[in-house]
C-alpha cells in the first residue's frame, strides 16, 4: 500500500488505456505518455500495462509504509526518497530505486523539458478493473482510484511484486541499468544540452486537402507554441492560423490527430479525447512520436515535418524491437 | 449494401476508416451498423478497437502487431461478404423505450421548440413519441447517441449559444437530430425532457445503454423525474 501525503497538481492512476469501447463513446484514455508509462513498469518487473501514477507538472509527496521497488521516467521531478532516519537520497529518472520501510518519496516540479511523469511502483497499483482497464477517466469519473485524481490521504493498494527486496532494505538502492534514449520521448538526448528539438512527424489527415496551400505552409514552415489550456485531452497550441474548411459531420479521430477549430490554432488530441470530433483533421502524428507530444511544455516550441505511412511504419517497428529487447535485458527482475 | 459507395482511407498510421458514402440516413445507419458487427465478430490480429459515425467505421490497431496493407484488405474481404445482404431494420434487431418528461423544468425549451414549429407543445411531443428514431451514431460523450429521424416539421437549428450546464438525462433536438445527454455538460441543442433512464454506467458492459443502429421510442411520462435513478 502507498499512501498519499500532498497529491501534487494532478496525479491520477492510470495504465495503457481502454480498448473496446468506442462504440459506447467510452476513449482510450490511459497514460498519456504511454511508452515512460511501459519502461517505468519494466523497470520495476511489472507488465508494461500494470496500473502506474502519472504525474502533472508537480509531483505529490507519497509515504511507503511497506518498502518498493520504484521507477520515475517521463520528465525529471527532482524526486527524493527521504528515509525514516531522515536520510535524503536523489531518485535519478529512469533507474529502479529501492524505496525503504516508512521512507517517503517527495517530487517537486517537472523539469522544463517534459511536463508528465510516470511513477511505476513493482505489483503495479491494485486499484478496480473497469471496462477492461485500471485508468482514471476524469471527465467521466471513474476508473482508477475512486474516479479521480489523488488527494492527501489516499491509500492505494499495491499487487505483488515479482522482484525481490535488495539485501538491505533499510536503504534506498538506486539500480544502476539505465534506459537508451530511443525508449525515451527524447530520442535524441536531454533538450536541456540546448539542442533544438527536431520537427514532430506526422501523417496527412482525411481532410488535408480541404485545407489552403497556406495552411499547408504555415502548418509545415512556422513553429507553434504549446498553450496552458492543453490537458489530457489535447495539446494546444498557437501559431500562424490555419483556415479550416467547413465540416458538416463529426468524424471519429484517434490520439494524435491534429483537429483545426473556427480559430485556426490547432489541438492535437492526446488520451482523453472524445471518440469523435466535428473540427477538420489537416494531419495526424505519427505514434512514434505521441511521447513527445504527451511532454510537450507549456510555451515549448512545437514545428511539424510530413513523413509516409511506410517511414512511420518502420520507425514504430524500430522501437518496438528495441523496448522487446530491452524488456527480456531486465527479465532478471522476475 | 453497395460496394461501390465503400471506401477505405488511413486515419494517422494506425486506424483505417471505412466510409459508406456521404448520406446520413437509417439505411446507411443500418450498413455501418452491419459492418461494425462482421469487424467485431472478425477479431483481425492487432486490432485493439472499432468506432462508428453515421457513415464510417474506423479499425484502431496496433501498428506494430498488424500491417495496414494486410489489414486493409482483411477487412474489404470481410465486408464483401455482407453485399447483397439487405440489413434488417435496426440492424441490431433492438428497439429501445425510453421515458421522457416533457416540458416545465425537464424540457425548458419544448415552448420555445413549440413557437419555432408553429405548433404547440402537446403536438411536439405527440410527433417526437409517435417517430421511429435510429441511432446514428454514440459520440461526443460516453454513452451519448444521436438518434435520427426527427421529423421535418420539428427542425429547429442550434440554439446561438450554447447552454454551460445541461443536466444529465436531458433529451434535446437540433436540425433533424435528437440527444441524450448522458451527464451532466455544456449543450448548445434544444432541451425538450428529460428520462431517468441511465444512458452510460461503467459498471455495465456494454457501458451504453443504446448501441448505433437500435431503433429508440420515446414514451412520455407525466411526474417529476428522480434524480437518484441517474448515473453520471
Amino acid at each position: 500500500m502507498i499512501e498519499v501525503a500532498t497529491p501534487g497538481m494532478l496525479t491520477t492512476v492510470q495504465d495503457l488505456g481502454r480498448h473496446g469501447y468506442r462504440s459506447s463513446g467510452v476513449g482510450p484514455g490511459g497514460a498519456v505518455d504511454t511508452l515512460s508509462h511501459r519502461v517505468a513498469n519494466l523497470l520495476v518487473g511489472n507488465p508494461a500495462d500494470a496500473a502506474a501514477l502519472e504525474i502533472t507538472l508537480f509531483g505529490p509527496r507519497i509515504g511507503f509504509p511497506t518498502g518498493a521497488w520504484v521507477a520515475m521516467t517521463g520528465a525529471t521531478v527532482g524526486a527524493v526518497v527521504v528515509t525514516a532516519d531522515g536520510r535524503s537520497t536523489p531518485v535519478p529518472a529512469w533507474h529502479p530505486i529501492w524505496v525503504p520501510d516508512g521512507a517517503t518519496l517527495i517530487c517537486g516540479p517537472c523539469a522544463p523539458h517534459g511536463c508528465r511523469s510516470s511513477l511505476a511502483v513493482a505489483g503495479g497499483l491494485d486499484v478496480p478493473l473497469l471496462l477492461g482497464g485500471r485508468g482514471t477517466d476524469l471527465r467521466s469519473g471513474f476508473g482508477g482510484y475512486q474516479g479521480r485524481a489523488l488527494r492527501a490521504g489516499d491509500q492505494i493498494a499495491v499487487g505483488a511484486a515479482l522482484r525481490k527486496p535488495p539485501a538491505d532494505r533499510h536503504l534506498a538502492v538506486v539500480d544502476p541499468r539505465t534506459v537508451p534514449p530511443e525508449l525515451t520521448p527524447w530520442p535524441n538526448g536531454s533538450p536541456a544540452n540546448g539542442a533544438a528539438p527536431p520537427p514532430i512527424r506526422v501523417l496527412r489527415g482525411p481532410e488535408f486537402d480541404a485545407f489552403p496551400t497556406a495552411s499547408h505552409e504555415a502548418l509545415f514552415n512556422t513553429p507553434f507554441v504549446v498553450t496552458p489550456d492543453s490537458d489530457r485531452s489535447g495539446c494546444r497550441l498557437s501559431g500562424t492560423a490555419l483556415a479550416p474548411p467547413t465540416m458538416t459531420l463529426s468524424e471519429v479521430v484517434v490520439a494524435g490527430t491534429i483537429q483545426v477549430p473556427p480559430s485556426g490554432q490547432p489541438i492535437v488530441l492526446a488520451a482523453d479525447h472524445p471518440v469523435t470530433g466535428g473540427y477538420p483533421r489537416i494531419a495526424v502524428v505519427a505514434t512514434i512520436d505521441l511521447p513527445r507530444i504527451a511532454q510537450a511544455f507549456l510555451g515549448a516550441p512545437l514545428s511539424f515535418i510530413e513523413i509516409g505511412h511506410d517511414e512511420a511504419q518502420r520507425l514504430l517497428r524500430e522501437r518496438e524491437q528495441s523496448l522487446r529487447i530491452f524488456a527480456l535485458g531486465l527479465e532478471y527482475l522476475r | 449494401m453497395a460496394s461501390s459507395l465503400l471506401t477505405i482511407e488511413p486515419l494517422g498510421d494506425a486506424c483505417l476508416v471505412v466510409r459508406f458514402g456521404t448520406g446520413v440516413d437509417a439505411v446507411t445507419s443500418r450498413a455501418v451498423a452491419a459492418a461494425t458487427a462482421t469487424l467485431t465478430a472478425a477479431a483481425l490480429p492487432g486490432v485493439v478497437d472499432i468506432a462508428a459515425t453515421f457513415n464510417t467505421v474506423a479499425v484502431v490497431f496496433d501498428l506494430h502487431r498488424a500491417d495496414p496493407r494486410a489489414l486493409s484488405g482483411a477487412i474489404l474481404a470481410r465486408l464483401r461478404r455482407l453485399e447483397g445482404t439487405a440489413p434488417a431494420a435496426g440492424a441490431t434487431g433492438r428497439i429501445v423505450e425510453i421515458p421522457v418528461a416533457y416540458g416545465g423544468d425537464d424540457g425548458p425549451d419544448l415552448a420555445a421548440v413549440a413557437a419555432h414549429a408553429g405548433l404547440d407543445s402537446e403536438a411536439v411531443v405527440r410527433l417526437h413519441t409517435t417517430t421511429d428514431h435510429v441511432v446514428g451514431m454514440i459520440g461526443f460523450a460516453p454513452g451519448f447517441p444521436y438518434l435520427l429521424g426527427l421529423p421535418a416539421a420539428l427542425e429547429v437549428p442550434r440554439r446561438p449559444t450554447p447552454r454551460t450546464s445541461v443536466p444529465a438525462g436531458s433529451v434535446a433536438i437540433a436540425e433533424r437530430q435528437t440527444g441524450i445527454y448522458p451527464r451532466t455538460s455544456p449543450g448548445g441543442w434544444h432541451v425538450i425532457g428529460r428520462t431517468p433512464q441511465a444512458m452510460f454506467d461503467p459498471r455495465r458492459d456494454p457501458p451504453a445503454l443504446l448501441r448505433a443502429g437500435d431503433l429508440v421510442r420515446f414514451v412520455p411520462v407525466t411526474g417529476p423525474t428522480r434524480d437518484g435513478e441517474r448515473s453520471g
